[in-house]
């Protein structure tokens, strides 16, 4: 449920439907991950999680599965 | 029982206040910490909420508003609300916005009396800006983090120009614009940045960028600057001659060129003449220059078929080759892929 809601949220920021990501996507993967897509993500995920990240966190995450266990702590999965 | 007060928020209430626009209208039933206006100071917005359920009447129309003032106040069922005071603002022609005029009355101000000239350069750094991508930073944190350190040997461009002549400042504090739709122009500061690594500058600037897009600017992230950044890189801008800001002696513009073979960074320098010659502006410039592209030799051009890089070590890869492909675009192989069938 996570992995498919995370998912979302990445074609949506970067309006790719096509876009599939595994626990080691990173910035070099995705050709249109810059600094401003790190901060749009972010954004989007604490709206679609209704979690808040800390100053430490945001461009904390090297890769998908950072974001994902960042989620999972603030989710207590 | 008396009308709720609608009043600055905390930590307003300094300086430069204006009132951008009413979120609810004057007699609008509003509830309590419902955002009901905009306002702005050193760029920096913030919505100010209703204190109470009621009835809002504006004290206050669009503009300027003084430290104490109090913007508008909320009636409660069981009070009488007193007539209108502010009178409806009339139609006007379309015109610039009061954050739009805020920008101007800042560069017309940086403009008056001041004596501005540009010096360009460009530095050539191939494959640099994916590399600092995929490691969490940008073009532009590389070049705040440079001009800053480059900044401690020419403190005439990181001053201001008094009566009595160029005063630096005691920190750097380099400002970046940041102009992402629908958000408008803001300058963000990030302090001693002569003092951080580039990965504590890039770390900042996400800092700044989640705060910019989520409207949480604190006045403080927003004034001071001593230096400012412009980067339009992103937009496709090959050069940018930006504007001399107020109380600063220059501002550094950066745009970029190419793709394939590499791409090259173009660096604008405007600054008062006041300050420093032209001499000094290039070989500032210059600096920042040499730096990048040093730090661009570091990372080596890459094969398009296979993805690895060129390797003076290995004959196969020592050089790679600039080629045509069958549909017209250009790019550079390896000697392996070449051999395995080329363009």
């Amino acid at each position: 449920m996570l992995d498919e809601r995370v998912l979302r949220v990445f074609r949506d920021v970067f309006d790719d439907d096509t876009l599939t990501i595994d626990e080691g996507t990173a910035a070099k993967d995705v050709p249109a991950w810059d600094s401003l897509a790190q901060v749009k993500l972010i954004i989007a995920l604490e709206h679609e999680f209704r979690v808040a990240f800390t100053t430490a966190e945001i461009g904390g995450w090297s890769n998908v599965g950072d974001l994902k266990r960042a989620l999972r702590s603030k989710l207590g999965a | 029982m008396s009308p709720a007060d609608v009043t600055l928020p905390p930590r307003w209430g300094s300086d430069d206040e204006v009132l951008l626009r009413w979120l609810a209208a004057d007699g609008a039933a509003v509830t309590a910490a419902e955002p009901v206006c905009e306002l702005e100071a050193a760029k920096a917005t913030a919505d100010v909420v209703s204190p109470a359920d009621g009835t809002l009447r504006h004290l206050v129309g669009d503009g300027p508003v003084a430290a104490g003032t109090t913007l508008g106040r909320v009636y409660s069922a069981a009070e009488s609300v007193p007539p209108p005071t502010v009178a409806p603002a009339p139609a006007r022609p379309r015109r610039a916005t009061t954050r739009k005029r805020a920008e101007i009355h800042a560069l017309v101000a940086g403009r008056s009396g001041t004596l501005p000239s540009t010096v360009m350069t460009q530095a050539p750094i191939g494959l640099l800006a994916d590399r600092l991508r995929e490691d969490g930073a940008s073009l532009t944190a590389l070049v705040v983090h440079e001009a800053a350190r480059m900044l401690r040997a020419h403190p005439a461009f990181n001053a201001r120009v008094g009566r009595d002549g160029t005063i630096p400042a005691d920190r750097i504090r380099i400002g970046v614009a940041l102009d992402v739709e629908p958000h408008g122009l803001k300058v963000a500061i990030i302090d001693d940045a002569d003092t951080k690594t580039l990965d504590t500058i890039a770390g900042d600037l996400q800092v700044l960028l989640y705060r910019y897009l989520t409207k949480a600017f604190a006045p403080e992230d927003l004034r001071g600057a001593t230096f400012t950044v412009t980067d339009l890189s992103g937009f496709g801008a090959t050069w940018s001659v930006p504007l001399l800001v107020r109380d600063q002696t220059a501002i550094l513009g950066i745009g970029s060129a190419g793709a394939v073979f590499g791409r090259t960074l173009t660096l604008a320098l405007t600054f008062d003449h006041r300050a420093a010659s032209g001499r000094e502006a290039a070989t500032f410039l210059q600096g920042i220059a040499t730096k990048v592209t040093a730090r661009a030799a570091d990372v080596p051009p890459v094969c398009a078929r296979c993805g690895r890089a060129s390797d003076p070590g290995d004959p196969m890869r020592a050089h790679l080759v600039a080629v045509v492909t069958a549909a017209g675009s250009p790019e550079l192989l390896c000697r392996e892929c070449w051999d395995a069938g080329g363009p």
